[in-house]
């Protein structure tokens, strides 16, 4: 024979080699199939229902726009005579609890007219302004939407040197002196150069304030309009001759309890369509140790005959908003995962392996739930994505370390025969989990917060040092938190 | 070099069927795929049984391919025979599996202590299939990978080299004495069968 006639009579032979699979085959494949389906189906849910939330969120939001409120910190009744205004017409209103008046300059929308409170001339003037309440030493102004392109400014105001009323909006600390502060000046910084000065202004000003609203102020010399943030306007003004020390607005810190409900299951590690073709080299080091034992060949039954089952958590969970737009949490908590396996009746008689407590013959007999009780510290950085305060919503974002502290779950031996033994030994203790999700909150009261959404969590880790073992946790859910200042 | 040679299935006769058998699976059909699994499962656990040690293991892989031969049937690019496609794939899964499972890693053994003496020998074979294969899965496991991986898939030893991580010098040596060892194992077994038949002409005179 020629060489490599050897090799081609093998592959010949070889090629005609027909081998009848078990039809325990095809119906673990067919499980498998079905199972892909429903779990296609139930991300197509879940995808379905965030969407959902999120439209309807931003359709209410559409709906219900902010309304424009009357402000006026005196308690003054001062209403200009609407139809004798018109445009940026200045007039002057009269506050009849401290016979002073001041100009105002009326804006109109809509063919609205807006209205806005009058000083008190009053020396050495501490007002106290709360959430939608007006700044005073104000005229009118329009309520507009923030222009998109627009950073958010820093306001002072200053109407009079000597009942001086400076007025902290927001942020990051200005350089002004007294001397600059003049009467009936405003002061507006850029909120992103710390000590810019962007211009000093006579004033006209004001506003009518409420959340999601931007006023524009009222340059009476050069009729400019500056958008003003009023959402973030704190609420304090200062008496005379002191320069406000302006300082990051502090958002409080919240501790509470968190739990959640859904469901959990096994899927098969996600990686790239390419990555998964790919054949992986075996790594260096292998060994030809001693026979192999028991747990060597155990097998995390494929995932075909594990269905999903329910999960739950729940523990302690302090929030704190860093800024505007971005939030981290932090729990200490207990989570629960399952899944269900199909499995035949006990035996004591299989093995005397010492590791192996209970054994279980063949399956599709009875539901088994496998049980996975966790100790988790999961943190979260919460991406807040629209301004309102009172009913903030956010794309969350996190990692969690879980410590597996025990389980009831089975392993499958292929050596005997496809029965299932229990070996938390097998399991992985310390899992990692990346989790996202949704958040809606809802604040009628300053010191609690409540917040809830839906949540998908994902174990990074396998479950197992198990044959077919790359199996990880799923988990989707819908959490809910109530949180105290 | 030629790859993967055959898929030992035999093709479709028309090419309209299999894309449409493949149009359905892609559709999710559960009768489709059905009979795409029973037109290949047969000659493909012939694949995977001469990469494993038992029939048990063969059907795990088996199942597993299969469920990538269906989430990935989409990549499919009809440029080849899908016999072959779905070939690669059982390889692939079974060397994957190898990979994964302990009690194989403790066999794949990849330096030169096992010393064997390597030959040019080209005998003729006159033994079942199924016999060669139980021989091929009676080597040592570096020897029976590295066999199958270029007697019968057709991999050069430069590819082997590059999957299984070692240099193809090695796979080239590895292959040479697994080729020696299973000559003598085919010769041994066709020498016995032949003196069996004599002795039972001798009873039979």
């Amino acid at each position: 024979m020629l060489a490599n006639d050897f090799e081609k009579e093998v592959e010949q032979r070889l090629a005609q080699l027909q081998m009848r699979p078990s039809d325990g085959v095809w119906q673990k494949l067919e499980a498998g199939l079905q199972k892909k389906k429903r779990r296609r189906a139930f991300f197509l849910f879940f995808l379905t229902a965030l969407v959902c939330t999120g439209g309807g969120f931003v359709a209410w939001q559409q709906l219900n726009p902010a309304q424009p409120q009357m402000v006026n910190t005196t308690g003054t009744d001062i209403t200009p005579d609407k139809n004798k205004l018109t445009a940026n017409e200045t007039t002057t209103l009269t506050n009849i609890n401290t016979n002073t008046t001041v100009d105002t300059t009326v804006n109109t929308k809509n063919d609205e007219v807006v209205k806005q409170p009058a000083i008190p001339a009053k020396a050495d003037n501490v007002h106290t302004i709360t959430d939608k309440k007006a700044i005073s030493n104000v005229d009118v102004a329009t309520v507009n939407k923030k222009p998109k392109n627009k950073k958010n400014i820093v306001v002072k105001a200053n109407t009079n040197k000597v009942n001086t009323d400076i007025i902290d909006i927001t942020g990051t600390p200005a350089n002004v002196n007294d001397d600059a502060v003049t009467n009936n000046s405003i002061i507006a910084v850029n909120e992103n150069s710390d000590a810019d000065i962007i211009t000093k202004r006579k004033l006209t000003v004001a506003s009518n304030l409420s959340d999601k609203s931007f006023v524009n102020i009222t340059d009476t010399n050069s009729i400019t309009d500056i958008p003003v943030n009023i959402a973030s306007i704190p609420q304090h003004i200062v008496t005379q001759g002191e320069i406000v020390k302006i300082t990051k607005k502090k958002y409080p810190f919240y501790w509470g309890v968190e739990v959640m409900a859904g469901v959990s299951g096994t899927m098969d590690k996600i990686e790239g369509v390419n990555k998964s073709m790919q054949l992986d080299a075996p790594t260096a080091g292998y060994n030809n140790g001693l026979s192999p034992v028991l747990s060597n060949s155990a097998v995390w039954e494929s995932q075909n005959t594990h269905r999903a089952s329910t999960a739950h958590s729940f523990g302690l969970v302090g929030y704190k908003q860093l800024t505007r737009r971005n939030a981290v949490s932090v729990g200490l908590s207990y989570q629960y995962l399952s899944t269900i396996s199909k499995i035949g009746d006990s035996s004591t008689t299989v093995s005397n392996n010492a590791n192996m407590r209970t054994y279980y013959y063949g399956r599709e007999l009875k539901n088994h739930i496998n049980k996975f009780h966790f100790i988790s510290i999961p943190v979260t950085h919460h991406l807040i994505l629209n301004k309102n305060e009172n009913m903030p919503f956010s794309w969350d974002l996190g990692g969690s370390v879980s410590r597996l502290i025990s389980t009831n779950a089975l392993v499958a031996s292929s050596y005997l025969g496809g029965s299932f033994h229990e070996d938390d030994k097998s399991f992985t203790k310390t899992h990692f989990f990346i989790h996202t999700g949704f958040t809606i909150g809802f604040t009628n009261n300053k010191n609690r917060v409540w917040q809830m959404g839906p949540v998908l969590n994902y174990g990074i880790n396998k479950i197992g040092q198990l044959k077919g073992d790359d199996k990880n946790f799923w988990e989707v859910g819908i959490k809910l938190r109530c949180l105290l200042q | 070099m030629q790859r993967l040679r055959n898929s030992g299935c035999q093709p479709y006769e028309l090419m309209t069927d299999e894309r449409r058998l493949i149009q359905d699976c892609l559709k999710g059909k559960l009768s489709a795929q059905r009979e795409l699994y029973e037109k290949y499962a047969g000659s493909m656990l012939g694949v995977c049984f001469r990469y494993t040690r038992s029939l048990p293991d063969a059907e795990d892989v088996l199942q597993e391919a299969f469920v990538k031969v269906f989430n990935k049937l989409g990549q499919f690019k009809f440029e080849g025979e899908l016999g072959g496609w779905i070939r690669r794939i059982m390889v692939t899964t079974a060397l994957n599996y190898l990979k994964k499972n302990k009690r194989y890693q403790t066999e794949m053994y990849f330096t030169e202590e096992y010393m064997h003496p390597v030959t040019n020998d080209n005998p003729e074979i006159n033994i079942e299939a199924k016999e060669i294969a139980n021989l091929i899965r009676q080597l040592p496991q570096g020897y029976q990978v590295i066999f199958n991986l270029h007697a019968v898939e057709g991999y050069s030893h430069v590819e082997i080299g590059q999957i299984l991580g070692i240099s193809d010098s090695t796979s080239r040596s590895q292959y040479a004495r697994a080729r020696a060892v299973l000559i003598s194992w085919i010769k041994a077994l066709q020498e016995e069968r032949l003196s069996d038949n004599e002795k039972l002409t001798y009873v039979g005179k």
